[in-house]
């Protein structure tokens, strides 16, 4: 009985100097991963960390992945004459773009936001919630990283004490975009370079017309978008931009247009314009290729030059001396 | 409830300590009220089916005992049998059964007029099945007593570390268990904790971070390359090995701690030499079941060639239809049986052309083995993977006809999945061969064992898919 007790102690003087070492090498390497996360030279992590810690232009881009390769910087920036940043994202919806954009109005206010969104923005997605947990690295930045974080699952932001935690999946990610500058992106616009093989696409669709449900986070944080803009000032464009083949015909499509048209916000749906109708535009069924990305860029740099602002048009009033008016 | 979920993050710790807390002689209780909470977190409703069971067979257990005429024992041994299967026929094989008898009838030029259920299969139903019929049958067979006292006979089905995947146990080995007054051990506590902690790595480490190439290629497979398909393949064989034996793991270690031993359900099966041998390695507590309660009541080994043959080709059928309601889990299961009687058959011509060739033994022998059976048992995991035999066969396709192209996918999730691999085999490696250097979690000294742990925790924390979701085993 005695040894037994003896073992017990021992057990539990180990396991409580376990536990401290834990949290003390948790602690170290969430500070370690940090510093190397915040300082990548490259990937998305490098573009979102512009949007959150060193935004500075006068546009702003969010959206997708069709965001991300749709909208090229240089071109805005030379048809606006107003400094642009793409800080689109592969995979990430509306919850995530709401999210960064919070975190970029904590430094600085952009002039105009261009978001790019797909027909079903508003519906429900379990798989949109689960990736959020890539927004974990920036958990400290604000409470609106907290409440998004929250939706994906009530025990995230307690498994979030963990500071490693916040950087799964990601350490190799970290170390080769903090020593080795790879991808292509402009001002964050990443351009894809292949034409898409019309043979392979199909031109099928399973989805039910009208079948989907409404998302009330999704339609919460589209509110909060718009209200963020509305306060600041912010001149919002909502898009949607060219898809080789698009069904529209959801409920998540008409309860964007209603929210927008009822809070006054820019909308155009670039889906059926037959001018990107064409093939050679496009990388796969869902994304323009570089080619088609700089003739919509340019088409929608046109579309928002009659309709900037004047607050926005400040800059551009500056270098062309007369003011745009709206046709 | 999931194992690698963070609510049993919190429940196991607070069930452990309650169970050394609470006397002896309730511990039968909290046991069966955590296990009940367990099981409810799946379909709180489907613990009624688990409770139907229960007392068909607490009640036939008892009878079984009393009753010595050998024919009422029986009709009883086959009520109760027959009650268990009930169950798995409407809530796992009905639907099947009709959406092929609709086939068969379309085909005739008749309309199926039998409606389809609208029900979910219940979580690890085929597992507590099986432990629930082992125990009638050994106590038809004499072989146990029948559990009077009806929580712990609950209990013995419902435990909850192996309640929704197994390893499948026999009441001779559970049974007693409950009833022995079980004290804290630092010893069993450790060992069990660090079996965990293996079983967190194969499940959330390895096999979620596989499953997202794999999940990748096999959804789109007409897309990719044939290199494209062999490698998923492969992956997938690593996935399901170590998120089956990862679950075993989580399991046999959560009930180390509190002091029960659970059978061993896996031994490194990658390193079989043989089919044979592979299925003496893989599932252990579900091949012996079906030796045990199949095989050996069909003859054994004790009949002619092509009985044997019959026989296994059978239990292997019934083994794949065990796995789940679908053609491809029935044509996995007669591969495999397929394998073993042409294993059997060319034993003798294999074992003298191989003498010849000087193949016989020996590294490169052994190497060559262990290779084919590999290679057998990932040509037939496709299957097992596959959603219908249309998929399965274009996979195969995809393998023996060639058709250029490489996937990597997400380069940093390519080089995981290969760590995670490199990680496993070292592992595996280490314990089939017996090597007792570079130990880490084992090792004499306190301090390179507590870095150990800590490295693995801290592994499992930056590497590991936190929403990959069930075990795969669980839909069985």
């Amino acid at each position: 009985m005695k040894q037994l007790k003896e073992n017990s102690n021992k057990f539990f003087i180990r396991l409580l100097l376990m536990i401290v070492a834990f949290v003390a090498v948790d602690q170290a390497a969430g500070m370690f991963l940090y510093y190397f996360f915040t300082h990548q030279v490259s990937g998305e992590y490098a573009v979102a960390n512009h949007v959150v810690y060193n935004l500075n232009e006068d546009v702003l881009v969010l959206g997708s992945s069709r965001a991300s390769h749709h909208y090229n910087s240089s071109i805005i920036k030379d048809g606006l004459h107003l400094s642009c940043f793409n800080g689109g994202r592969d995979g990430e919806g509306l919850l995530y773009s709401t999210a960064i954009f919070e975190l970029a109005l904590q430094h600085h206010v952009p002039k105009v936001v261009v978001l790019d969104v797909t027909s079903d923005v508003l519906s429900e997605k379990e798989d949109e919630k689960n990736r959020l947990s890539i927004l974990l690295p920036y958990l400290k930045q604000s409470d609106v990283i907290g409440n998004m974080i929250e939706k994906k699952d009530r025990l995230e932001l307690l498994k979030s004490h963990l500071q490693t935690y916040r950087y799964n999946g990601q350490v190799v990610s970290i170390f080769q975009h903090y020593f080795l500058s790879s991808g292509n992106t402009v001002m964050g616009f990443n351009p894809l370079d292949n034409k898409m093989d019309v043979s392979r696409v199909s031109t099928h669709t399973s989805l039910k017309p009208y079948s989907d449900s409404i998302s009330a986070d999704n339609v919460n944080a589209l509110d909060l978008f718009i209200n963020e803009c509305k306060r600041q000032k912010i001149q919002l464009f909502v898009f949607v931009s060219p898809r080789y083949n698009d069904d529209t015909q959801q409920n998540s499509y008409l309860k964007l247009k209603s929210t927008c048209n009822s809070n006054k916000v820019v909308f155009h749906d670039f889906t059926n314009d037959v001018y990107f109708k064409n093939p050679e535009y496009y990388s796969d069924r869902a994304h323009l290729n570089g080619r088609g990305a700089d003739l919509y860029t340019d088409t929608i740099v046109a579309f928002m030059k009659k309709r900037l602002s004047p607050a926005a048009n400040v800059q551009y009033f500056s270098k062309n001396q007369e003011p745009l008016r709206e046709n | 409830m999931i194992f690698n979920s963070f609510t049993f993050l919190l429940f196991f710790p607070v069930v452990t300590a309650l169970y050394f807390l609470v006397p002896h002689k309730f511990r039968w209780l909290l046991l069966l009220i955590a296990s009940c909470y367990f099981y409810m977190f799946f379909k709180a409703i489907y613990i009624l089916i688990l409770f139907f069971t229960i007392i068909i067979d607490y009640t036939a257990g008892i009878y079984l005992e009393k009753v010595s005429d050998p024919k009422k024992k029986k009709l009883l041994l086959i009520l109760s049998l027959t009650a268990n299967i009930g169950v798995l026929a409407v809530f796992k094989y009905f639907n099947f059964f009709n959406a092929n008898l609709s086939g068969l009838l379309y085909w005739m030029g008749y309309t199926n007029p039998i409606p389809f259920l609208q029900i979910l299969l219940p979580i690890g139903l085929s597992f507590h099945t099986f432990q629930a019929m082992s125990y009638t049958i050994e106590v038809y067979r004499g072989h146990q007593k029948a559990e009077r006292h009806f929580g712990i006979y609950a209990l013995y089905v419902m435990f909850y570390p192996q309640l929704v995947a197994g390893p499948i146990e026999r009441p001779q080995n559970l049974l007693p268990q409950f009833k022995t007054e079980h004290h804290f051990n630092a010893l069993d506590v450790s060992e069990g904790l660090k079996r965990m902690l293996i079983g967190f790595f194969k499940k959330v480490v390895v096999a979620d971070r596989l499953s997202i190439y794999v999940k990748t290629v096999f959804n789109n497979y007409p897309e990719h390359g044939s290199a494209t398909i062999v490698l998923a393949s492969l992956f997938f064989a690593v996935q399901i090995y170590c998120d089956f034996s990862g679950y075993s793991d989580i399991a046999i270690g959560s009930a180390r701690v509190i002091g029960f031993k659970l059978m061993e359900n896996f031994k490194r099966p990658y390193f079989a030499k043989s089919i044979n041998e592979f299925w003496s390695r893989w599932h252990i507590s579900l091949s012996t079941w079906f030796k045990d309660y199949v095989y050996i009541p069909l003859g054994g080994n004790r009949v002619s060639k092509g009985r044997l043959y019959l026989n296994l080709f059978a239990v292997f059928m019934i083994s794949g239809l065990w796995h789940g309601a679908n053609w491809t889990f029935i044509v996995w299961g007669a591969l495999h049986g397929f394998y073993l009687i042409c294993g059997m058959a060319t034993q003798k011509w294999r074992t003298a052309t191989a003498s010849k060739l000087g193949l016989g033994s020996g590294v490169f022998a052994n190497f060559l083995n262990i290779s084919f059976t590999i290679f057998l048992v990932t040509i037939s995991w496709i299957f097992f993977r596959a959603v219908s035999l249309e998929q399965a066969w274009g996979l195969l396709k995809g393998v023996f006809i060639y058709k250029p192209g490489f996937f990597i996918g997400e380069p940093s999730y390519f080089l995981y999945d290969l760590m995670a691999i490199a990680a496993l085999f070292f592992y595996e490696i280490k314990q089939e061969y017996g090597h007792h250097s570079l130990r880490f979690l084992h090792n004499e000294n306190w301090g390179i064992r507590m870095a150990s742990y800590l490295g693995l925790v801290f592994i499992i924390l930056l590497f590991g898919v936190f929403d990959g979701g069930q075990f795969i085993y669980f839909q069985f």
